[in-house]
């Protein structure tokens, strides 16, 4: 263990400039990552978790009228200091990354085998059959029956599940030392979510990978990471070790995804509690909390400031009101 | 494979049809080829005498079937004018049709391809701007204007290529195409704009899509991902452009064989409109259409081949 | 002085641009257009000399003061005959889409209102007109409808028929399961009033849009057909047809053919310019295109 993290992330923000005014999707994230862990970022959706992820490894910035600053240091290198070429070294061998929808994520016209292996030609120097070999290889490993066979194919031949591992066998392809999975089960069927999770878990612990989970779903979180970072309108508004935050939450907005999770110890039928209103519009900032129209705890304050990230031991947490410990 | 079945009954009914449309326009309408053959002063007997060489007295659809059956064992008839078979005729000129359509296509594709490109590169920035006006602008030229600023500029101002007729490929391959880069830079010139915008929008929305950005996640330069990931699956809509645009193409092939004197279908067409020359031009028209009918369904068939998504759907359901 | 004029039109940026280019792309265009069209219709009072009177001694002129635009191959006063070819093509431009667009159009509404048998029939039809080069088929109808204004109008009306029943047979089918109609349906209305009624008012504005890119189509159609001497017969003027002639004299009196031609350009292109636009303001989907 070292005490350097693998990853760290300062004051991360990202605004796309729209016709309705400038939109910031993340507004001063800060977050670091230890080898081998894996974070949670959990949030509804438009809060900027996936943006957020995107933006440090560069898969944002293409577009035009996106702004990203921040620090990003990977490994003890500032990302956003790299020559393009270094950082494509980087991201293409060190970084490996699953999306959400895997009918999407997979390019249709071109066949599994070199889809996986085009990475270890370009970063691992394979030449074409090292890298067909190798591809299949990966394929088995991921747990795909009959790998030669599903290397010659197209996506559109396998299922949503079997695609989403070829996503990981992509990801994995070059041993990364750090894993980005965004949303990786939200597109697929309820049984199959599972299967993929285990999957990922078990990648991620044989090869010694740090990982960040992005994921909408609480459960998700609890069951797969060491630590969660809870975001809001752009904002990290609760961070700290899994166990913490399901057992003493100080946020309102994480005590409020709580308990709209469902629970083992519930009665039958109990109804779960929705969180009223709807997340803020990102183009119009008001001065406050972004959560106050929806928090149950709103004072004056919370319109009128914004509340900063506060930390309590290894605890963070932006509110005025925070929840009392241990209640 | 029964889907293929019911294209190849569908292309021959449109080929039938193709050939009767053909058939009526020319035989209902007005003028009369024994006037352009005999003269004006001709008597009625002569022309009666000459309407019956030529079969022209008999019911209309007998003489559509009788020349179908022919037409299918490959005799398109012999001209009215100068006897010549129709059939002969055609596939003498057909090599130099054919080659101005596909340089043309070929300046097209290559003026397009990289344009749509380097546009997507930067979407709004000054390329995507100024190729977009060249193609507004291009767009608005007919063929046949092009054609003359073409000689204009290069043949009456500077005197680098010939402005008119054409050296076979006996005379060299130097020769052949000298003749033949005017001709299809005229064409080129204004089918490269369409087939521009096509890939240009469709790049747009693949450049889009997860699996660019994970192409973009193992590490390739931009130019790779645009090439080997954004290119293939943004094509298919060029392909079908392509294939609906011979139909123009075609129709620019008459124009542009006429105004630099090229031996092609296309001049022979206007020839036997000029004489009169109702069998020759039955026979041409018949074949231009049922070529571009054909080019048409196996442009289909290239898209399913290309497409291993469609190839599934059609062929194995 | 320019750096400051260039930071306050970048300062007023969103806001003023979006105003002031479609300003000035639409200007310049409609004003051409008018142009062309004032002059077309006026050919006969603003005192232009004949446009077929011939002044052998005078053939390839360049312009002068006396002919503004030169003179060509036979000698005769080429802005006349210009301003007389603009009226060719007007007529044959609004006329033959119009034509189509009421027989297209007609067809196109029928099959997409009463389905079965008749969209078949009309399909088929719509299939076999476009198995041939759109050319190739003008070509063979003028021959032998014979060389006349109306001729060629009928021509290029019959080419047109294709496209405008396209576009009005999918309309109709999308118009014609909307809840208003199957409301007049309910109510006893007859088909035609619900073909006239309800339908064709919304089928109006896409196929005006389509009319207007069609005009450009077909003065390019019908120069192409004079530019073949198919067209227009000789003595009357038209944009192509003096095109073919200039290009006999190209390395004497280029400008008998590159004048013509730059009037043609600036006409399609601005038709072009105008027609994005309506387009844009009918169908805002389709304004990638």
């Amino acid at each position: 263990m070292t005490n350097k993290p693998l990853l760290s992330v300062r004051d991360a923000r990202v605004g796309f400039t729209t016709v309705r005014g400038v939109v910031r999707a993340v507004d001063g994230v800060s977050f670091e990552l230890a080898e081998g862990r894996t974070l949670g970022i959990v949030g509804e959706s438009g809060s900027g978790k996936s943006v957020l992820v995107r933006s440090l490894i560069g898969l944002v910035s293409a577009t035009t009228g996106v702004e990203v600053e921040g620090q990003v240091v990977f490994e003890g290198r500032d990302l956003r200091k790299l020559s393009p070429a270094d950082f494509r070294r980087v991201l293409g061998s060190e970084i490996g990354i699953v999306f959400q929808d895997p009918m999407t994520s997979l390019n249709p016209v071109t066949k599994i085998g070199r889809q996986i292996g085009e990475g270890l030609r370009l970063n691992r120097g394979l030449d074409r059959a090292a890298a067909d070999r190798r591809a299949v290889e990966l394929l088995s490993e991921v747990g795909i029956p009959e790998p030669e066979r599903r290397a010659r194919q197209y996506p559109h031949e396998l299922s949503g599940g079997m695609r989403q591992r070829v996503a990981i066998a992509i990801a994995i392809a070059c041993a990364p030392k750090l894993l980005i999975a965004d949303e990786p089960t939200t597109a697929l069927d309820v049984t199959v979510q599972r299967q993929i999770l285990d999957l990922l878990q078990r990648e991620q612990r044989q090869r010694g990978m740090a990982m960040i989970l992005i994921t909408h779903d609480l459960g998700v979180a609890a069951s797969r990471a060491d630590d969660i970072m809870v975001m809001y309108a752009g904002r990290a508004v609760e961070a700290a070790s899994t166990r913490e935050i399901f057992r003493t939450p100080r946020m309102p907005y994480t005590e409020a995804l709580l308990r709209s999770l469902p629970r083992l110890s519930d009665r039958t039928h109990t109804r779960l509690t929705a969180i009223p209103g709807r997340p803020p519009d990102l183009a119009r900032r008001t001065g406050g909390c972004a959560f106050a129209p929806r928090c149950s705890y709103r004072t004056e304050r919370c319109d009128a400031e914004q509340p900063m990230l506060t930390r309590e031991g290894g605890h963070g947490f932006s509110c005025f009101h925070p929840l009392a410990n241990g209640a | 494979m029964h889907w293929l079945a019911r294209q190849l009954l569908r292309l021959v009914a449109v080929l039938f049809c193709v050939t009767l449309v053909t058939f009526l326009i020319v035989n209902i309408l007005p003028g009369d080829v024994t006037i352009v053959i005999l003269g004006t002063l001709a008597t009625p007997q002569d022309i009666a005498g000459l309407r019956a060489d030529l079969g022209l007295d008999r019911p209309m659809l007998v003489r559509y079937f009788d020349w179908l059956g022919s037409a299918l064992s490959g005799d398109l008839g012999r001209s009215y004018r100068n006897g010549e078979p129709v059939a002969q005729a055609i596939a003498d000129r057909l090599p130099v049709s054919l080659e101005l359509m596909v340089l043309a296509q070929l300046v097209a594709l290559g003026i397009a391809i990289p344009v749509a490109l380097l546009s997507v590169r930067k979407p709004g920035g000054w390329f995507d701007r100024i190729s977009a006006s060249a193609a507004f602008g291009f767009l608005a030229m007919p063929n046949f204007m092009l054609g003359i600023v073409l000689i204009y500029l290069f043949s009456v101002s500077f005197d680098l290529l010939p402005a008119t007729g054409f050296s076979p490929l006996s005379d060299g391959l130097w020769d052949n195409l000298e003749s033949m880069i005017l001709p299809a830079l005229t064409l080129g010139l204004i089918e490269w704009t369409v087939l521009m915008r096509v890939l240009r929008s469709d790049l747009l929305t693949t450049l889009k899509e997860d699996f660019i950005l994970l192409a973009r996640a193992k590490g390739l330069p931009p130019w790779r991902v645009l090439l080997q990931h954004a290119l293939r699956p943004s094509s298919f809509t060029l392909i079908t452009v392509l294939g609906l645009n011979i139909g123009g193409l075609i129709g620019g092939a008459v124009i542009v064989e006429q105004i630099f004197a090229l031996p092609g279908v296309g001049r022979l067409l206007l020839g036997g409109i000029f004489n009169r020359d109702l069998i020759l031009v039955q026979g041409t028209v018949s074949f231009i259409a049922a070529g571009f009918v054909i080019i048409n369904f196996l442009v289909d068939m290239l898209y399913a081949v290309l497409d291993p998504r469609v190839r599934h759907v059609r062929f194995r359901n | 002085m320019s750096v400051s004029a260039t930071k306050s039109t970048l300062a007023a940026a969103p806001a003023s641009r979006p105003r002031r280019r479609l300003h000035w792309a639409l200007v310049l265009p409609l004003g051409w257009l008018l142009l062309v069209v004032f002059l077309a219709i006026t050919a006969d009072w603003i005192g232009l000399p004949d446009p077929a009177a011939q002044e052998l001694i005078l053939r390839r002129k360049p312009p002068s003061a006396e002919y503004l635009l030169g003179t060509d191959n036979l000698g005769r006063d080429m802005l006349s005959r210009i301003i007389y070819g603009a009226r060719t093509s007007l007529i044959v431009g609004i006329c033959a889409p119009f034509l189509g667009f009421l027989v297209g159009g007609a067809i196109g509404m029928s099959a997409g209102y009463f389905r079965g048998k008749i969209d078949l029939l009309a399909v088929g039809f719509i299939d076999v007109l476009l198995a041939f080069p759109a050319l190739v088929l003008a070509l063979t109808f003028t021959a032998y409808l014979g060389q006349s204004l109306f001729n060629v109008t009928l021509a290029l009306g019959i080419l047109s028929i294709p496209a405008a029943a396209r576009v009005s047979r999918a309309n109709t089918l999308a118009w014609a399961n909307r809840d208003f109609v199957l409301a007049a349906r309910t109510i006893g209305a007859s088909n035609w009033r619900i073909l006239t009624r309800e339908i064709l008012p919304n089928l109006l504005p896409p196929m005006f849009a389509f009319w207007l890119v069609a005009i450009s189509v077909i003065i390019v159609a019908e120069g192409a057909l004079s530019f073949l001497g198919l067209g227009i017969p000789a003595p009357q003027p038209s944009w192509g047809g003096m095109i073919a002639d200039g290009r006999e004299a190209l390395d004497v009196a280029p400008h008998t053919a590159l004048i013509p031609a730059a009037v043609m350009f600036a006409t399609v292109l601005s038709l072009n310019f105008v027609g994005d636009i309506v387009r844009n303001m009918v169908d805002p989907r389709r304004s990638a295109l």
